[in-house]
């Protein structure tokens, strides 16, 4: 299940003050004063996560990162989460299977430098087959995406060469990567406009089921 | 070029890829880590590439693939810079 929520539903600070007081101590320690209304996205993502693992009864938890940075639960180790944020939102997935998601808002970037930088070369290729800067911009950050999560799956950041795989196989987006014995399956889900959000998922199809959180649901979880 | 005219355009730079006016970019010292930028991959990889466009130089890739990157300072990045001009 995917979890999405928008941080400019609210502008109330009161509600954000809320959300930040009955967030974890270590949060806070992180987010002194007011800097937390600067940072609501990571604390949404945070709430986002409460309410995933709520939903898969899991009410007490402990995160640590692998040397990477990637976080994982202790103690449930049968449930995996991923979070990414970008522009206006935030989205959290949890799955049974190691998960990676990434969502990026489209901007107007100097894309062409940077595929043609780190994208493998059948992924450049493919983005040269289109034609119009629009429809360029929108592929490049589909094919971002799908880069992206597939390494936030495997939990080892940027150790991993860009170039050193490719999401696509014989001009056509791949439905998955075969890696040391396991299966990636890679999903594009188109929910938001303006916004790209791919999804990977060790050995195990993804799961798009989505929901639109709401603010105040977040409140007394 | 100088030490300061390097870091000059790098803070430019980081300016451009986390879409604030330099003016708060002005902000960023040396001895300030790249990682507490805040900037997701594609952010510091758009920074990377921006650079070597900027400078005409290539970053080598074990530099930018490195997990050693979140201890690495703005000063450690122009040091790279400068030693690659």
């Amino acid at each position: 299940m995917i979890y999405l929520a928008n941080i400019t539903e609210s502008s109330n600070i009161d509600l954000w003050c809320n959300l930040f007081n009955s967030s974890s101590y270590r949060k806070k320690a992180s987010m002194r004063n007011f800097e937390f209304l600067k940072n609501k996205k990571s604390l949404l993502g945070d709430y986002l996560l409460k309410l995933a693992l709520k939903e898969n009864n899991i009410l007490n938890y402990e995160i640590k990162h692998n040397f990477y940075g990637k976080p994982f639960l202790v103690g449930s180790e049968n449930i995996k989460f991923n979070i990414s944020h970008s522009g206006d939102w935030v989205v959290c997935i949890c799955n049974e299977m190691e998960v990676g998601i990434d969502i990026e808002k489209i901007c107007d970037i100097n894309y062409d430098n940077i595929a043609k930088r780190f994208f493998n070369k059948e992924e450049y290729t493919f983005l040269s087959n289109y034609n119009f800067i629009d429809e360029k911009l929108k592929i490049f950050y589909k094919l971002w995406t799908l880069k992206e999560c597939y390494i936030k799956m495997l939990g080892i950041g940027l150790s991993i060469p860009l170039n050193s795989f490719s999401v696509i196989e014989n001009n056509v987006i791949r439905e998955q990567i075969k890696n040391t014995g396991s299966i990636c399956y890679l999903k594009n889900i188109e929910i938001l406009r303006g916004y790209e959000l791919s999804v990977c998922c060790k050995n195990g199809k993804v799961d798009d089921t989505h929901k639109f959180v709401q603010l105040s649901q977040l409140m007394n979880l | 070029m100088t030490m300061q005219e390097i870091l000059n355009e790098v803070i430019t730079i980081i300016a451009k890829v986390n879409r604030k006016p330099k003016l708060d970019s002005m902000q960023i010292t040396e001895k300030m880590k790249i990682k507490s930028l805040g900037l997701n991959s594609l952010s510091y990889i758009r920074m990377i590439v921006l650079i070597e466009n900027k400078f005409n130089i290539k970053i080598y890739d074990d530099i930018v693939e490195s997990n050693d990157k979140d201890s690495l300072t703005i000063g450690d990045l122009c040091n790279i810079i400068s030693s690659l001009l």
